[in-house]
């Protein structure tokens, strides 16, 4: 085998290596469905209809059966408003966590329905939000000088609550 | 002709008086001109004249004074502004009725009889900035909300902050003066001030230096650092809180991953400025940590790399019949590492140690130099060890060049 055809041969190998790893980074996982309980800090009607009819609502709620201090607010509409009346602070209700790539770049996920109440996500939603954090104290010389709050879900967080993940 | 002759030099003196007519009104229009102009700004104290015009005395007795004032230019205008403006500071203070909450504490330090810096004699400290008449120290809790940082300049650490500022206390508060040791304040907003709550809105451009031994795996701390500069730790405790610490929705630097927030207290004390400056001051330190995406990291830092890498080991299977090609697979790679690696560097500030991009590129570089010396390994032994050259270069150099790629990413 001439030198020409084995040095072709492993630029060949090279640049498959290369696109392979170009490639890898692009298969996504498929889309899940995972059921949680979450605990209910707040159900606030945010604006309502002439008739008094609420139109959209918040829900804040702790992911209590998630390690460190997960809370989430979502916005969802006047169905959901409705239904969510029947529920106040404090309560604990199943939700249907949908886990699926984003558009973003990242992994994400949505509450789909919460207590029963069928919440459609929408995609221009800017009112939703979580903060994902496990916090511990500082403590220097003894003294609890404040607190650190770590914002990438450690493995712990991830076995028990694997949504929670965006890479 | 002869007639036309005679009268020219009427005519020329005519034109001449008339240039000079001209010229004359013409440096009297411009002597008004200079006249007119207000004295420089930096000069009209010195005069006479104006030294008169502040007298407050002389401004009080009617309004000629005043005019006169105002005519001498801005200077002593500016100057009395700004003696009213210090008034306003002090008078503030001194209007106010004296109570432990607004009372200067250097006030009522107490001078020792061999003169020097005056304490005080009860309390804690001897400081004559502590306050023993304050009683108890208040606890106030500090919550913060961020809500954008710009700008990030990884080469000069710094960064732009716009940030909500809560101080929540269980006492009344003394006048608090917040300062950034660590950069300066463009914006500042007071939106409440009341004796056990007060909210600001800063904007300002702060500076961490860059921690750079993990490039391009790092994670940069963007620090907040505010200390109360009157009060010291026998008038105000501050206490992060945990539950008023947040970023703001959707809170995103681009380029990084928002990795951690952390908000403690440090109570330091300064060095020895004067006698007894025994006084400690909390400082307030809220860091945000910002993790460069790995992704990103590995396609613009260990790809590239690897490439060059790859495509010099392909001349290890090229034999000496083809020598030409075989060194063309590995010089060209070696100037494409060392512009690769001024490029990298080139975003950076420079440092004292490695960052593990340096180190990435000194095992690229070790392996190149393998791959030449292989290859010139065969100048230096007797042509019938050529194929035993190839053999050893092709079946030790690749492990070898491998094991050192490996070694320049992971150590």
């Amino acid at each position: 085998m001439s030198a020409r055809t084995l040095l072709s041969r492993a630029l060949v190998v090279v640049f498959a290596g290369a696109t392979l790893l170009a490639v890898l980074p692009g298969c996504k996982g498929k889309p899940k469905i995972y059921d949680a309980k979450v605990k209910l800090n707040r159900v606030a009607p945010i604006r309502f209809a002439v008739d008094g009819k609420p139109v959209d609502t918040d829900v804040e709620f702790d992911w209590f059966q998630c390690p460190g201090s997960q809370v989430e607010i979502i916005r969802g509409d006047a169905n959901f408003a409705e239904c969510m009346k029947k529920y106040k602070a404090g309560d604990e209700v199943a939700v249907k966590v949908d886990y699926h790539w984003d558009k973003a770049g990242h992994y994400d996920w949505d509450i789909t329905e919460m207590g029963g109440c069928k919440r459609p996500p929408d995609d221009d939603d800017l009112s939703s939000f979580d903060t994902v954090q496990e916090c511990e104290p500082i403590i220097v010389n003894g003294v609890n000088e404040g607190f650190k709050c770590n914002r990438i879900p450690n493995k712990d967080l991830l076995k028990k609550c694997p949504w929670f993940g965006r890479h | 002709m002869k007639s036309s002759g005679k009268k020219r030099p009427r005519r020329i003196s005519g034109l001449m008086f008339l240039c000079l007519g001209v010229m004359l009104l013409g440096f009297w229009f411009c002597a008004r001109k200079v006249g007119a102009q207000p004295p420089p700004r930096d000069k009209p104290t010195g005069g006479p004249v104006v030294k008169v015009k502040i007298d407050p005395k002389s401004l009080a007795k009617g309004a000629d004074a005043g005019a006169a004032a105002l005519d001498a230019g801005l200077g002593p205008v500016d100057e009395k502004k700004a003696d009213d403006k210090k008034d306003d500071k002090k008078g503030k203070k001194d209007d106010e009725p004296k109570d432990i909450y607004n009372e200067d504490p250097v006030d009522y330090a107490v001078d020792n009889a061999d003169g020097g810096v005056p304490t005080h004699p009860d309390g804690r400290f001897r400081s004559p900035y502590a306050h023993p008449k304050y009683g108890k120290a208040a606890v106030v809790r500090v919550g913060m909300l961020l809500a954008n940082v710009r700008e990030y300049d990884i080469q000069k650490g710094t960064f732009e902050a716009d940030f909500f500022l809560t101080l929540t206390s269980d006492k009344h508060l003394p006048p608090v003066d917040l300062i950034f040791t660590n950069g300066k304040i463009d914006n500042k907003e007071v939106m409440v001030d009341k004796p056990f709550f007060k909210m600001y809105r800063f904007i300002g451009t702060l500076s961490s230096p860059a921690d750079l031994h993990d490039y391009p795996f790092d994670t940069q701390e963007l620090t907040i650092e505010i200390e109360d500069d009157d009060n010291g730790i026998d008038q105000i405790v501050l206490v992060p809180d945990l539950e008023h610490t947040n970023l703001d929705i959707n809170f995103e630097v681009p380029g990084w991953e928002t990795s951690f927030t952390k908000a403690r207290v440090n109570t330091h004390n300064f060095p020895d400025r004067f006698d007894n400056d025994d006084m400690y001051y909390t400082r307030y330190q809220f860091t945000l940590g910002l993790r460069r995406y790995g992704t990103s990291a590995i396609f613009t830092v260990f790809v590239p790399a690897c490439v060059i890498v790859l495509i010099s080991m392909t001349g290890l299977w090229i034999t000496r019949d083809e020598l030409e090609v075989r060194t063309n697979s590995t010089t060209p790679m070696l100037a494409a590492a060392v512009l690769f690696h001024f490029a990298l560097m080139q975003a950076l500030p420079a440092t004292p140690y490695l960052t593990r991009a340096d180190k990435l590129m000194m095992s690229v570089y070790l392996i190149l130099g393998l791959h030449m010396v292989i290859s010139l390994m065969w100048f230096f032994f007797e042509e019938k060890h050529t194929d035993r050259i190839f053999t050893i270069g092709k079946y030790a150099g690749v492990p070898m060049t491998l094991a050192m790629l490996a070694a320049g990413i992971l150590l």
